[in-house]
């Protein structure tokens, strides 16, 4: 029995297990009011999420308000994958500047009618749909990371039909990296911002932009917005710069 | 229809998708079907009511389909 029937088996196994917990009706039930997840911190953000934030969309408010904290790590750990793929996928290659054609995608690169026309038709919508989601974050779905990918889906398209390059401009692997390190710095100067106002690391309502608003909890949505800005930085540059690093390497059997 | 049937339907699909990936030959193929895995999870995500998590499965559904394909295609192994 090699290692994919193994393996198999186990999926299946697992599967069946899953369906038992399921079935056997061992798990709470999705949005079940009286289960241990739902009954200490839920209600608090229910009731108090839009009245502390001005936040509509709960999620929103929970991830980047609540638990600002916890994103800023996630950013950081975005950045961190992204060095860690320039540094291990790119350890064999001789750096040599200025010897490298910045549109060279190394032979893979896709063409055709069908795809230069669902290139012209989709990117207009995709960048206007990514700044959608970026600007109204805290309204309606999404947020800086969904924005980010939408805007690293548009350069990697953009990136992979030859026909149609050198529209967008383009980033090498070691500018990417940069650039998610600006993402990660707005992040952390918003963050570092209400500590020149007498607040906390983070503390949005603590915002030296009094002038601009008339209660101190119209700040949160301007908080929110500027570390959604530094995550969609970050998460661009990031998945850019891993699409950069797989496209350079090309010789993945050694 | 009760949404627990449509969910059953999604979570059968998932698991077969699974096996599916797991015991074909080819590489391609397998990464467009991973592609599918990935649109049953967000609908799955949409049923139980995370519309965040479902859009972000749907973008980085594209996202990791476009790095397998290239990884694909930079090495000489199609198929086993």
């Amino acid at each position: 029995m090699d290692k994919v029937k193994i393996t198999g088996v186990i999926v299946i196994i697992a599967g069946v297990i899953l369906a038992g917990f399921i079935l056997g009706d061992f798990l709470p039930t999705v949005g079940d009011a009286t289960s241990s997840a739902n009954s200490y911190l839920s209600p608090y953000y229910i009731e108090h999420a839009l009245h502390d934030t001005e936040a509509p969309n709960l999620v929103t408010a929970v991830l980047a308000d609540y638990r600002g904290f916890d994103t800023l790590f996630e950013t950081c750990v975005m950045f961190l994958a992204g060095v860690t793929a320039l540094m291990v996928l790119l350890s064999k290659r001789k750096i040599v500047k200025g010897q490298r054609n910045p549109s060279d995608t190394n032979g893979i690169s896709f063409s055709g009618t069908v795809l230069d026309t669902a290139f012209r038709v989709l990117i207009p919508v995709i960048l206007i749909y990514a700044f959608y989601v970026l600007a109204h974050g805290e309204i309606s779905l999404g947020g800086g990371f969904q924005a980010g990918a939408l805007l690293a889906i548009a350069y990697m398209i953009d990136r992979l039909i030859p026909s149609f390059q050198n529209r967008l401009g383009f980033f090498t692997e070691e500018t990417a990296a940069m650039t998610a390190g600006v993402g990660v710095f707005i992040y952390i100067f918003t963050g570092i911002l209400p500590m020149f106002n007498g607040g906390n690391f983070l503390e949005y309502g603590k915002l030296p932009f009094e002038f601009a608003v008339e209660a101190a909890v119209m700040l949160h949505p301007v908080g929110i917005f500027l570390i959604e800005l530094g995550v969609t930085v970050c998460v661009m540059a990031t998945i850019i710069n891993i699409l950069e690093v797989v496209l350079e390497r090309t010789k993945f059997d050694d | 229809m009760p949404v627990i049937f449509l969910e059953a339907l999604f979570l059968i699909l998932l698991i077969a998708i699974a096996v599916t990936i797991i015991f074909h030959k080819d590489l391609l193929a397998v990464t467009i079907i991973y592609c599918a895995f990935s649109f049953g999870a967000m609908m799955l995500y949409i049923i139980v009511g995370a519309a965040d998590v479902a859009f972000t499965e749907a973008v980085i559904g594209v996202v990791s389909t476009v790095y397998f394909i290239i990884a694909i295609k930079s090495i000489s192994r199609r198929c086993k």
